[in-house]
């Protein structure tokens, strides 16, 4: 008999990278630590303020550690894609190792905290309602390329172009799929942590790329800029 | 044997743990063992993914110092080491001990430190069979992941996925559209919405998938067990297009449906 399904099962790398990020979010549902106050506390007195002062100058390719937001929140890195009339865009890196669903994507770099693009959470938000943070590292140039050319794929299509593919996530289907609830709580971790304290209501987070694509260098080695 | 404050700012001052005194170093390599092995135990606990033999010695005091600093330095130049302004920054927004709270931010980064290096236990392992139940045992690992399809298959899977959802009530579409956006059951407007509380809710959204699952085994069943859990997981990656149209049509659904999207995650 003849097969009305012409289907072909999930490949092997796709089931194991799952398998590595389910296991990731399984050990997050753990319950946080209780924290016990220390009772000795009288002979403590707060620090002078010995933190490094905020870097201020955007500039794309950087790497930036957020300020704090809260007490509970894990550290919070962001990659400054493009910086354009008074508007920065980002890309948040994930909290995990291993890329979610076919729209994050391998750095290609091994430090954990900033191992995974998230290109679907990308943010544009005016320059002066940014959040403080510190300038921790840079992205090649390559890097840079690579990123934005995966952002404009991701864009069209929902996913990275075929040859970024094994570097991308697997792709979500199930209604009852984690990685639901993980794109759910990672829009509002990051919302919470890219509005500038005291910016009010107003601040306008866009979910969208840079718009501004004449800026985009092309993923060739040229870097002319895009015909638009 | 705890740390004290001014071993965190000597530690913070003198950019690394060896360049502090014999005591400042072993209060704050045991703080960093015993936050390891509480979360070790924890995040153990949370997982049916990882085999029991998992149970790993816990680190020496060094190691898991080690764990902590490696896991946060981007470079090891005091730029690339921005976690430790992180942990001290974190003193602004707190009404707690100075103490507390440096120690809390530590735990917090020990806590993804932990998940690093559990993760390796998984990442060691070759293959992963589809059957290997994820969660609460519902689901494999199999049933969350479409095959690809050829043209026809596909659309046998969008048609039945329109049959599919042109039988369901109200109720089902709520239910199936907050577990699509990822939101829990329990959120206030989804349970007002429903008109029904959260386990009744997941009852229906259960009773739907096990009917979901039925109606395809009923006429594929011959193809397979590996093609049918290809087949239904396409199926539901139809559906949930067909869900999140209805939603963007749909007047009048609560709040928190706003915003969220069906991103095209593969298709």
């Amino acid at each position: 008999m003849m097969s009305r399904l012409n289907i072909t099962p999930p490949d092997d790398w796709q089931a194991e990278r799952l398998a590595r990020w389910l296991l990731e979010w399984e050990l997050t549902q753990a319950p946080p630590e209780d924290v016990e106050e220390d009772v000795e506390q009288e002979a403590e007195k707060l620090p002078d303020d010995c933190t490094a002062p905020p870097d201020e100058d955007f500039a794309p390719g950087q790497i930036r550690l957020l300020l704090p937001r809260g007490l509970d929140s894990e550290m919070v890195f962001v990659a400054i894609v493009s910086v354009s009339d008074g508007e920065c865009s980002c890309v948040p890196f994930g909290p995990f190792a291993e890329p979610a669903t076919p729209d994050e994507l391998l750095s290609g770099r091994e430090e954990l905290p900033v191992r995974v693009f998230c290109l679907w959470n990308v943010r544009t938000i005016p320059v002066n309602a940014l959040p403080d943070s510190w300038v921790t590292d840079h992205l090649s140039d390559a890097d840079l390329t690579r990123l934005l050319d995966a952002l404009l794929t991701c864009r069209c299509t929902g996913q990275v172009s075929t040859s970024m593919q094994r570097d991308a996530g697997p792709p979500l289907s199930h209604p009852e799929d984690p990685r639901r609830e993980y794109r759910y709580q990672e829009t509002h971790r990051i919302d919470k942590a890219l509005v500038r304290e005291g910016s009010g209501r107003g601040t306008v987070i866009e979910y969208r790329i840079p718009t501004n694509d004449k800026a985009l260098p092309k993923a060739a080695e040229d870097h002319d800029e895009y015909e638009v | 044997m705890q740390p004290r404050l001014e071993d965190w700012t000597t530690w913070k001052e003198h950019c690394a743990r060896a360049r502090c005194s014999d005591e400042t170093q072993m209060r704050l390599g045991r703080f960093a063992r015993s936050r390891f092995g509480i979360q070790l135990q924890r995040q153990l606990a949370a997982t049916n993914l990882l085999p029991q033999d998992a149970q790993r010695q816990l680190p020496s005091d060094d190691d898991a110092w080690h764990q902590f600093e490696s896991y946060a330095a981007l470079t090891q130049t005091r730029q690339g080491k921005r976690y430790k302004d992180w942990i001290f920054a974190r003193l602004r927004q707190s009404n707690r001990s100075p103490l507390d709270t440096i120690q809390s931010g530590a735990a917090l980064i020990i806590r993804a430190a932990v998940r690093t290096y559990l993760r390796k236990e998984v990442a060691s392992r070759k293959t992963m069979s589809l059957d290997t139940p994820v969660g609460d045992g519902t689901n494999t690992l199999g049933d969350l992941l479409p095959g690809t399809a050829e043209t026809e298959t596909d659309q046998l899977a969008q048609q039945h996925a329109e049959r599919l959802f042109n039988q369901l009530s109200q109720r089902e579409r709520i239910g199936l559209l907050a577990k699509y956006a990822g939101i829990t059951l329990e959120h206030p407007d989804v349970v007002a919405a429903a008109d029904c509380g959260k386990s009744t809710l997941n009852q229906a959204v259960r009773d739907f998938l096990a009917r979901l699952r039925e109606s395809v085994v009923r006429e594929y069943g011959d193809e397979g067990h590996n093609a049918v859990m290809a087949f239904t997981a396409l199926l539901l990656q139809h559906l949930g297009q067909q869900i999140f149209s209805w939603k963007n049509s749909e007047k009048g659904l609560p709040d928190c449906f706003y915003r969220v999207e069906e991103g095209e995650c593969g298709k």
